[in-house]
């Protein structure tokens, strides 16, 4: 039996655009790392589809990195939500101007 | 088989929505591994089964982990969703859209649905880490070098002394 790797990829896409779609709209930090991540799944959906379809092993190489990264990020952006929410009592994104000129 | 793919696939799509959708961050955070799961289930259908579990433990078991504990470590209101589904979300979706034609129209010429034969060892532990181990060996020690950046990054920001108050004369209060 062949898999239906056209119907993955477009789940692969949409999963990737639901997450940029809540990275534009929600305002929670927390909820915004939810959605890297969600984009992050997609990406790898997509890798681990297209390895099956050529038999090759590369996808799963890079998912296992796309895995360490998220680790990475999920460790990093959580200390600074942490740290962000000891300053400002919040985690609304439209109160923090920490950048703004 | 097939079946249990189209399956998985519209779950992990559900979930996703709800991510996106839901009022509370700790409901995103049910959404989104209901989506790692469902999409954990598609590695294993596909073939790539020491992915699937290393999606599990380290997705699930421990990202996951850490953002839930740090959403019940803080203390959340519920987000107002109403007044930043105007403009914003107006735009995201032209955008997601144009994005989504884009890539159909990619895709439409080229040969996907047809698998090739697999090796005997494709995605087993064997097969995976005898590729990691000599063609990507470099990719191997880089990512080692990753983690422990990330690792010195959230201990400094873990000890570090807090910032004093912002005395930004220009922030307005709520």
């Amino acid at each position: 039996m062949t898999p239906p790797i056209d119907f993955l990829v477009w789940v692969a896409c949409g999963l990737f655009g639901i997450g940029l779609l809540g990275l534009a709209v929600r305002r929670n930090l927390l909820v915004l790392l939810m959605c890297v991540e969600l984009m992050l799944a997609g990406a790898s959906l997509a890798l681990i589809a297209y390895s099956r379809m050529w038999a090759d092993q590369d996808g799963h190489i890079l998912t296992l990195v796309v895995i360490a990264v998220a680790a990475a990020e999920a460790a990093v952006g959580l200390g600074i939500i942490l740290s962000l929410f000891r300053q400002k009592d919040t985690l609304d994104l439209s109160r923090f101007r920490l950048l703004r000129h | 088989m097939t079946v249990f793919l189209y399956l998985f696939g519209i779950l992990a799509l559900a979930g996703a929505i709800g991510t996106v959708l839901s009022r509370h961050p700790i409901t995103s955070a049910m959404c989104l591994v209901a989506t790692l799961l469902s999409v954990a289930s598609t590695y294993a259908l596909l073939e790539a089964h020491l992915i699937a579990a290393v999606q599990i433990i380290v997705y699930v078991g421990a990202i996951m982990v850490l953002i839930i504990y740090t959403i019940l470590l803080l203390d959340l209101r519920t987000e107002d969703l109403q007044s930043r589904l105007g403009l914003t979300g107006a735009t995201a979706l032209v955008v997601g859209v144009a994005w989504l034609v884009s890539v159909w129209l990619r895709l439409d010429g080229m040969a996907v649905g047809e698998a090739a034969v697999l090796p005997e060892d494709f995605g087993t532990v064997k097969g995976i880490a005898r590729q990691l181990y000599t063609e990507h060996v470099l990719t191997f020690e880089l990512v080692g070098v990753l983690l422990l950046g990330a690792v010195i990054g959230a201990l400094a920001l873990a000890t570090r002394k807090p910032l004093p108050a912002p005395t930004d004369v220009r922030e307005e209060q709520p």
